[in-house]
């Protein structure tokens, strides 16, 4: 992974000092509230419902075990003993204070990280694939792109005070989209042509929020050199014409689609005239320097299948349950990918306790060459591990109660903090990812279920992305009381589409019942074994929606 | 390196010859208006509004203009680096702002990573 030379470093600990700085000034009452709210932001701190939060950046997921144990040791200094990860694969605290949140900073700085623009109206952490690097059919590594984005958005002059948030992803892998970049400001596809090289098909205008969009492409193909430049040019556009007047109507995607894409683009274009091939386009130096830090690890020659493994598959049906579900392939034979998942009944989703990570930390120096990945399914993964290790690390994995064999199934939801600690909440989210989860307990219903994608977000900002989960769950106020809107047919891969509402919203108590009068929909009419959302696309909303509306008989 | 000389003032004093621009400016309708002018200011309605940093780069570096930018109006001393960064060299305070404070934020950041008024190449090329 990236290791900072000495200016990073040196970027990361002037803005510790800035930071410290204007806290001070707060604290002394010399910088009013409104000037210090966005300065916070910009550092990743929010005041919520009950104590500040502070979201660090994990860029694009990936993170040493120096790293993860130091997230520990913050969490059980400053904060009550665990870590959230964000469907940005960034790590959140719920209780430091705010006093204290400087010397968090200078503890995260010490191990290369920061909470710089994880929050605000500016270009925020770039994610992508949590299995980047190690796919097979990957057309090319992602990650080094977005370390090249990552330091050029960093304290970008420009666009720190941009109309809304922006948000970039990548992906390159082209069966599987991990990293939603359709549903990004900015979504970019690496790819690689038939003449060998390297460039870009650029996504813009996506988003989730109060108005859903799918982004559409303004470049088919950028060649590498201009990745820099070109997001300059767009973000200039959207920095001077982007609307100002409404928070609602102020992502990019509004100003897109109020332009239309072809009006967009030349604007764009026109742009990125001025300052194409200038002295920001990359050179072919920098792609190597950053690419040299994401050069496969050392390993062994080794063949896929071994003895081991399927001796302990033979034998032991709860290791193979995860490995159905948990283990992915790998690029290099003999070796896998192993998700985590961070849903197990009773925590928040995408929770971890202290304790567990430095569990954790232990199983990734041992297994996976002491690094970890979150994911934007608020999970974890170890992407190197040997397939003939697989049986070892299950059974230490079980005994940490890391090794819920649900990865892509039904429990594994990708859930918003929601009314418990989010102040701008209709309602609780946890709660029902909890009622959920206790009702849907049964492994061998839920693998026969198979692939399912259920997000629940609390209100309409959509942190929990419910338009692309196939099952969304949105919060809803009605006359004071918490309401839940359900909706179906959402999916964030390439096939991207987004959820349809099927009618008037529900209670709490009822939802269980519902996704189960769903489901079991899908499970008689299913044909050759197609995933729920495959059915439903070719069932369609009424078919589901009959069933859950219908009247019990008389 | 920031070679450039900052000017920050703490009275809003005006000079005459001041060609004052509103955050929404085109490119266009200034540029006849800048050879009538000694310098330039830039007002901004909010702190939180950042059209008046792409238009600080687009003054210096489409049009070329060389004289002074003054940034006016309801902006941050926090914001002064990126501003100076963007070409602004001249601040007029906003009332309660002490120049001290002003002067210490300029200097936050010994090191950027991209290119601006005071850097013309980006690090990845000065490394
Ligand atoms: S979706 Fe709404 S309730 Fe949930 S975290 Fe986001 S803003 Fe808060």
């Amino acid at each position: 992974m990236y290791v900072y030379n000495e200016v990073d470093q040196r970027v990361v600990d002037e803005r510790v000092e800035q930071y410290r700085d204007q806290t001070r000034r707060y604290l002394a009452g010399e910088l009013a509230e409104d000037a210090f709210l966005p300065l916070r932001l910009q550092n990743g701190l929010y005041v919520q419902r009950f104590a500040p939060m502070l979201r660090v950046a994990v860029p694009y997921g990936l993170m040493n075990t120096t790293q993860f144990r130091k997230l520990a040791y913050i969490a059980r200094f400053y904060d009550k003993g665990y870590v959230h990860f964000t469907t940005r694969q960034n790590v959140q605290y719920n209780w430091p204070e705010l006093e204290t949140v400087p010397d968090i900073l200078t503890e995260l700085a010490s191990v290369q990280m920061h909470a710089i623009q994880t929050s605000g109206n500016c270009i925020r952490n770039t994610t992508t694939d949590p299995f980047a690097g190690v796919i097979r059919e990957e057309e090319t590594d992602p990650r080094p792109w977005c370390e090249i984005i990552r330091q050029w958005s960093t304290l970008h002059p420009e666009f720190a005070f941009l109309p809304r948030k922006f948000k970039i992803a990548v992906t390159s892998n082209p069966n599987i989209d991990r990293a939603a970049v359709q549903f990004h400001d900015i979504g970019l596809h690496v790819r690689i042509n038939e003449a060998g090289e390297t460039g870009f098909r650029v996504m813009v205008g996506g988003g989730l929020g109060r108005t859903p969009v799918i982004g559409t492409t303004i470049c088919e193909f950028l060649p590498w050199q201009h990745l820099l430049t070109y997001l300059d040019a767009i973000l200039r556009v959207y920095n001077r014409y982007g609307r100002r007047d409404n928070k609602y109507k102020a992502r990019i995607k509004i100003l897109v689609k109020a332009m239309g894409i072809d009006a967009f683009r030349e604007k764009v274009e026109n742009e990125w005239a001025f300052i194409k091939d200038g002295p920001a386009t990359l050179t072919q130096k920098e792609v190597q320097r950053v690419s040299e830090h994401f050069i496969d690890p050392v390993r062994e020659p080794l063949s896929d299948n071994p003895q081991e493994l399927a001796t302990a598959l033979a034998s032991d049906s709860n290791f193979n349950n995860w490995y159905q579900r948990n283990v992915q392939q790998h690029k290099a034979p003999g070796y896998a990918a192993v998700t985590i998942t961070l849903k197990n009944t009773g925590a928040a989703p995408g929770d971890i306790s202290a304790t567990q990570m430095d569990q954790v930390a232990v199983l990734a120096d041992e297994y996976s060459f002491g690094e970890l990945r979150s994911t934007h399914e608020q999970n974890l993964v170890l992407s190197d591990v040997r397939q003939d290790k697989l049986f070892e690390l299950w059974k230490q994995l079980t005994e940490y109660r890391l090794a819920t064999p649900n990865a892509g199934l039904l429990p594994d939801m990708i859930v918003c903090p929601g009314g418990d600690f989010c102040a701008l909440a209709n309602a609780k989210s946890l709660p029902l990812a909890d009622a959920i989860q206790r009702r849907f307990d049964d492994l061998d219903y839920l693998h026969d279920l198979g692939d399912l994608s259920l997000n629940i977000s609390g209100c309409m900002n959509a942190c929990a992305h419910h338009h692309i989960g196939n099952i969304g769950i949105l919060g809803v106020d009605k006359k004071g009381e918490e309401f839940y809107q359900v909706m179906l047919g959402g999916s964030a891969g390439h096939d991207a589409s987004l959820g349809k509402i099927i009618g008037p919203s529900f209670s709490q108590e009822n939802i269980p019942d519902v996704i189960e009068k769903i489901l079991t929909v899908y499970l008689e009419q299913r044909v050759d074994g197609e995933s729920f959302l495959s059915a439903y696309r070719r069932l369609g909303l009424s078919t589901f929606k009959e069933v859950v509306y219908a009247r019990p008989a008389a | 390196m920031h070679a450039q000389q900052h000017e920050i003032l703490v009275a809003s004093e005006m000079d005459e010859n001041l060609l004052i621009l509103e955050a929404d400016s085109e490119l266009e309708d200034i540029e006849s208006q800048l050879v009538e002018k000694d310098d330039v200011a830039i007002r901004f309605q909010a702190f939180a509004d950042g059209r008046g940093f792409s238009l600080a780069r687009l003054l210096r570096e489409r049009l070329n203009y060389t004289g002074k930018l003054r940034a006016i109006g309801d902006f941050l001393p926090d914001q002064m680096h990126y501003l100076a960064r963007c070409g602004f060299d001249s601040f007029s305070l906003p009332e309660g702002a002490k120049a001290e404070t002003a002067e210490k934020c300029l200097k936050a950041f010994s090191e950027a990573y991209q290119i601006s008024w005071d850097r013309k190449e980006p690090l990845f090329r000065r490394l």
